[in-house]
C-alpha cells in the first residue's frame, strides 16, 4: 500500500458532554473535519478503557484519539478527563516501548461550545497518522 | 471413563497439584482408567477413544504443538489446566524477546557456560510461547499456578459427573480478608520495603497486589500470607486483558501517573502469567530488534 | 535407516521422570557395536535466565519457583539467597528456622512423590507399573505414602502461604512469622509422621536391597558434589565439597567461588547443558549430585532414626557407594532425616518470635545462593545494579549437573546390555534403562531451561 494512497482509519472516542457536543456542532455549522474519523461516543473519558483502545489497535484502527471535557473543573464527572488523561499517558508508553508507536494514541481536552478545537484535533491527528503510516500490524502477512 | 494427561512445555506443577487431590484423585479414578499420563504411567502413545483429556503447559515447540493436537483429535472433552496451558504462563514473559536472542542467551552467554553453541539435532524447533487456547479448541480451563487443588477436584469432579463446571466470577478482593479503607495509595511500593500490616489491603498500603484484576478462586492465599497477589489465576471473565484490567484499576485510584514501567519490568509485573495471550504481546510482534 | 542391518531403538517419552526426555542408542547389528547413544532433553527451555533481566530482583523467589513444579520451594530459597547475597543482608534467626523447616518438608513431599509414584513400581512385581499398580498389591504402602506426602505439604503450605508455589521468603527474611497454634498443630503431624515413615521406610529399604541387581552394572564411579556444613550433612547453607569415587576430598569451596570450580558445555542434541569440574576438563571432570552425592561427602547426619537407618545403608551399599540404586536408598534415609530435622526446628523457641524480617534496600552487586535441592546442588546467581534491577541472571539446576552422567551410564549399561537389546523381545532391557535414569530422579523442567535405540 503506498503512502499516498494511504487513508487512515481513526476511532474518536468522545465524551458525551463536551467532546461529542463539539463535533455535534461542528456538523452542524458546516465545519470540514476528515471524513476518516469514526466517533464512538461514550458517556465520558474517564469511561474509556485502555482495554477498548488496544483492542481498536488490534482490529486494525491505525490511530485512537480520545475527547474529553477541559480541565480544570469541566469535566461533568469531576475528574473522569483527569483519569482519561493518566490512562492515556501511559498507554502512550507502553505502545512506544513495545515498537507500535506512541504517537499513534492521543487525548484532547475541549468544551461543548468549542467545535473549532475539536475541528483542529481532528484535523491534526488525522495528518499525523498519514505521517505515521498504516497500523504496523496492517504489514505482517 | 478413559482419562488422559499432557504436559508440555512447563514446570509439571499442575500435575504435582493433581497428585496432591490424594485420595480424591484415587476416588476419581475408581470408574475411570487413565491411560495416559507420562508422568505417572508408562504408556507411550496417546491411545484413542479418550472421553477426558487434561493438557498442562504452553506450546512452544513444534513436538509440542503435534502432541496437543493429538490429544485433541483423540479426546471428547479437553481441559486446561494451569495458567500455561490458558494463558501461556510465566514463560510468557520471554516473548518480550525473539527466540534468537533468548537462545544465544541461554547457550552461549551465561557466565558459566563455555564453547557455547545452538543446540538442534534430534530436537523440535522452538516458537514464542502459545497457550493452548490458541492452538486447539479447549472446553474447560482450569487456571492457576498451579490451581488450588480444591479448584481442580471441583472442576473434574463436575466432568466426570457429567455436569458443565463453572470458574468463579468474582475477583480475588472478593475472598480476601483485610479491610479496605477507600484511602488510596500515594505511590507504589517494592515488595521488600516496609513491612506491610497484616489487616488493611495490601494495594492501599502500595504494595502492587494484583488482586482488583485477578479471577477468583484461590482464597486470597498469598495475602493471608502477607504477600501481595501475583495474578496467578489469570484475568477475570469480561475484563481478559490482564494487565490493562489493573492499568485501569490503579489509574482510577492512584493520585499520581504510575511510575514509568520499562517494557522488561511492566509485563513481569502487570502480565506475569498471561502475557502470552495479551493484546500488547500481540501489538509487539513488530520489534525486531530484541 | 530401517534394514536389517541396523537397529535403531528410541524411548520417547522417557516415563515416570518429570519433564520430556528420550534417549536414542544407535547401533550397527552387523558389528555388533554401539554406534551412538543420546540421552537428550527435548524439553523446551523456558529461558528464565534471560526473562529475569529487567526484573526487580526481589521477585525473583516467586518467578524462579516456577522453574519446577516439584522443587519449588529450593528455586525460591536458592533465589532469595542469592538476592540477600547481593545486597548483604543477614536475616533474623526466625527467619532462617522458618526457611530451613520448610525446605526440609520440601525433602519429603518431592523424595516420596519419587520414591512412591515413580520408584516403587519398578521395585515390586506388577502387571501395571504405575501407583495404580502398586495400590493393587501394596495398598498399605501407598496409604503411608500419600499421607507422608501430604504432611510434607502441610508444613510447606503452613510456613510458606501455599502448598505449591510458596511465597513467604522476601528479601530480609519472611513475610509473617508462624503462630503458636500452627507450631503446635505441625508438632502433632510430626509425631505422626515419624511413625509413618519408620513403617514405609523398613519396606521400602527391603525392597530396594531385594532389587538392588536390576541397576547392577560395570559402574564407573564419578566426582560427587554435595553441601557439607562442618561435616555434617547440610542442605541450606554451607561449602560445596568434591570428592571422588572413592571418598576422597577434592576440592571445598564457598558458594562465592562457585565459577572458578564450574563450567558448562552445550551439547548439540539435547537442550540441557554439561557442566564439570573446570580444573578437570571435559568428560573427565564430571560430577553427580544428589542424595548419593551428599550421603558420600557427608561426614556426620543429624537424628536418631537416620542414624540407625544409616548403619543399615552402609551394610547394604558401602560409603562411598557408586552403586545406582544406593540413589533410591538414600533418598528413603533423606525423608527421615527431613522429619527428625523438622521435630528439632519446631521445637526451637525462636521459631514462633516475629522478628521475621530486617529493613532491606536495594543496591548494585552480584549474589549467590546455593541450596541442595532434594535432586542435588541447586545454584542461583543474580547481578543487580543501583536500582536492584537484575540485570544477569544464571541457574544451574541439579539434573544439569547430572545430565552428563546420566548419558555416559545410559552409554555403559547400553553397551553391558547389548546382546538383550538387539533381540526382537527386548522391553526388560528397555525398562532397564529408564529404570537407570529414575534413579537419578530427574527434573528435567529444571534441566531446561527418552531411550531411543537406532540400531544401524
Amino acid at each position: 500500500m503506498e503512502k499516498k494512497d494511504f487513508e487512515p482509519v481513526i476511532v474518536a472516542f468522545c465524551c458525551w458532554w463536551c467532546a461529542y457536543g463539539a463535533a455535534d456542532l461542528a456538523g452542524s455549522s458546516k465545519m470540514d473535519y476528515p471524513t476518516n474519523i469514526r466517533i464512538v461516543r461514550v458517556p465520558c473519558s474517564g469511561r474509556v478503557d485502555p482495554l477498548h483502545i488496544l483492542h481498536a489497535f488490534k482490529e486494525g484502527a491505525d490511530g485512537v484519539m480520545v475527547a474529553g471535557c477541559l480541565k480544570d473543573g469541566g469535566c461533568h464527572y469531576i475528574d473522569g478527563n483527569m483519569k482519561a488523561e493518566k490512562r492515556v499517558l501511559q498507554l502512550k508508553k507502553q505502545l512506544e516501548s513495545v515498537g507500535f508507536g506512541g504517537d499513534r494514541l492521543e487525548i484532547y481536552f475541549m468544551s461543548a461550545g468549542e467545535p473549532d478545537k475539536f475541528v483542529k484535533a481532528a484535523t491534526e491527528f488525522y495528518e499525523r497518522i498519514k505521517k505515521l503510516g498504516p497500523n504496523p500490524l496492517k504489514k505482517e502477512v | 471413563m478413559r482419562i488422559a494427561t499432557l504436559g508440555l512445555t512447563g514446570c509439571s506443577g499442575c500435575h504435582v497439584a493433581l497428585v496432591s487431590l490424594h485420595e480424591k484423585l484415587l476416588e476419581l479414578l475408581k470408574n475411570a482408567e487413565l491411560v495416559h499420563s507420562y508422568i505417572l504411567t508408562d504408556e507411550k502413545e496417546i491411545p484413542e477413544n479418550i472421553d477426558l483429556g487434561i493438557v498442562e503447559g504452553s506450546v512452544r515447540t513444534t513436538h509440542n504443538e503435534e502432541k496437543v493436537k493429538e490429544l485433541r483429535d483423540k479426546t471428547k472433552i479437553l481441559v486446561a489446566l494451569g495458567s500455561c496451558s490458558c494463558f501461556g504462563g510465566v514463560q510468557g514473559l520471554g516473548n518480550v524477546y525473539n527466540v534468537e536472542t533468548l537462545l544465544t542467551k541461554v547457550y552461549k552467554q551465561t557466565v558459566t557456560t563455555v564453547e557455547g553453541l545452538i543446540p538442534t539435532k534430534d530436537l523440535p524447533e522452538v516458537f514464542k510461547v502459545k497457550p493452548v487456547t490458541e492452538v486447539v479448541k479447549v472446553d474447560y480451563m482450569i487456571p492457576g499456578c498451579p490451581p488450588e487443588v480444591e479448584s481442580i477436584a471441583e472442576v473434574l469432579t463436575a466432568i466426570v459427573q457429567g455436569k458443565t463446571p463453572t470458574l468463579p466470577a468474582k475477583n480475588v478482593c472478593d475472598e480476601c480478608p483485610r479491610e479496605r479503607r477507600n484511602i488510596p495509595p500515594k505511590e507504589l511500593k517494592r515488595l521488600h520495603t516496609g513491612n506491610p500490616d497484616p489487616k488493611i489491603c495490601l494495594l492501599e498500603q502500595g504494595y502492587l497486589c494484583m488482586g482488583p484484576a485477578t479471577r477468583s478462586g484461590c482464597g486470597a492465599k498469598c495475602p493471608k500470607a502477607n504477600m501481595p497477589c501475583e495474578g496467578c489465576y489469570g484475568p477475570c471473565e469480561k475484563a481478559w486483558d490482564q494487565g490493562l484490567a489493573m492499568l485501569d484499576a490503579l489509574t482510577a485510584m492512584m493520585g499520581k501517573v504510575l511510575p514509568n514501567f520499562k517494557m522488561e519490568t511492566h509485563p513481569g509485573m502487570f502480565y506475569r502469567y498471561t502475557y502470552a495471550s495479551s493484546i500488547l504481546s500481540k501489538l509487539s510482534k513488530m520489534v525486531k530488534k530484541r | 535407516m530401517k534394514n536389517s542391518l541396523s537397529k535403531e531403538i528410541k524411548i520417547e517419552p522417557l516415563t515416570r521422570v518429570e519433564g520430556h526426555g528420550q534417549v536414542i542408542v544407535r547401533i550397527n547389528v552387523k558389528d555388533k557395536k554401539l554406534k551412538e547413544v543420546e540421552f537428550s532433553i527435548i524439553e523446551s527451555p523456558r529461558f528464565f535466565e534471560k526473562f529475569l533481566e529487567g526484573k526487580p530482583a526481589e521477585e525473583a523467589p516467586r518467578i524462579t519457583e516456577r522453574i519446577c513444579g516439584i522443587c519449588f520451594v529450593d528455586h525460591h530459597l536458592a533465589s532469595v539467597k542469592a538476592v540477600e547475597d547481593a545486597w548483604n543482608i543477614t536475616i533474623p534467626e526466625t527467619a532462617l528456622l522458618l526457611r530451613k523447616t520448610i525446605h526440609y518438608a520440601d525433602f519429603v513431599t518431592s523424595h516420596m512423590l519419587h520414591i512412591a509414584f515413580l520408584c516403587l513400581p519398578d521395585l515390586v512385581d506388577i502387571e501395571e507399573r504405575n501407583f495404580l499398580g502398586l495400590a493393587k498389591v501394596k495398598p498399605n504402602l501407598v496409604k503411608l505414602a500419600i499421607s507422608l506426602h501430604e504432611y510434607g505439604n502441610k508444613v510447606v503450605g503452613e510456613i510458606g502461604g501455599r502448598i505449591i508455589n510458596p511465597v513467604t521468603a522476601i528479601p530480609g527474611g519472611m513475610a509473617k512469622p508462624l503462630t503458636q497454634e500452627q507450631k503446635d498443630k505441625l508438632l502433632t503431624e510430626t509425631s505422626q509422621a515419624l511413625k509413618d515413615v519408620k513403617q514405609f521406610t523398613d519396606e521400602a529399604l527391603s525392597l530396594m536391597e531385594k532389587k538392588a541387581e536390576i541397576l547392577s552394572y560395570p559402574v564407573t564411579g564419578t566426582y560427587y558434589m554435595g553441601l557439607v556444613n562442618d561435616g555434617w550433612h547440610e542442605i541450606y547453607d554451607g561449602n560445596l565439597k568434591v570428592v571422588d569415587a572413592k571418598g576422597k576430598q577434592v576440592y571445598q569451596f564457598k558458594a562465592q567461588e562457585y565459577l572458578e570450580y564450574i563450567a558448562e558445555k552445550v551439547s548439540d542434541h539435547s537442550f540441557v547443558k554439561l557442566p564439570f569440574l573446570k580444573k578437570i576438563g571435559f568428560p573427565k571432570g564430571i560430577y553427580r549430585v544428589g542424595p548419593l552425592a551428599r550421603l558420600n561427602v557427608m561426614e556426620k547426619i543429624s537424628g536418631s532414626l537416620t542414624q540407625e537407618y544409616l548403619k543399615s545403608y552402609v551394610k547394604i551399599f558401602g560409603k562411598p557407594s557408586n552403586h545406582l540404586m544406593a540413589y533410591n536408598a538414600a533418598r528413603m534415609l533423606e525423608v527421615v532425616n527431613a522429619i527428625e530435622s523438622i521435630q528439632e526446628l519446631l521445637n526451637n523457641e525462636k521459631i514462633t518470635s516475629e522478628n521475621v524480617r530486617v529493613p532491606v534496600k536495594e543496591k548494585a552487586g552480584v549474589g549467590v545462593g546455593i541450596v541442595e535441592a532434594p535432586r542435588g546442588v541447586l545454584i542461583h546467581n543474580y547481578q543487580t545494579n543501583n536500582d536492584g534491577i537484575i540485570v544477569n541472571a544464571n541457574v544451574i539446576s541439579p539434573t544439569t549437573h547430572n545430565a552428563p552422567s546420566i548419558e555416559a551410564n545410559v552409554q555403559a549399561l547400553a553397551e553391558y546390555q547389548l546382546e538383550e537389546l538387539l533381540k526382537q523381545k527386548n522391553e526388560d532391557a528397555l525398562w532397564k534403562l529408564e529404570t537407570l535414569i529414575r534413579a537419578y530422579d530427574p527434573c528435567i523442567s529444571c534441566a531446561t531451561h527418552l531411550v531411543k535405540i537406532v540400531k544401524e
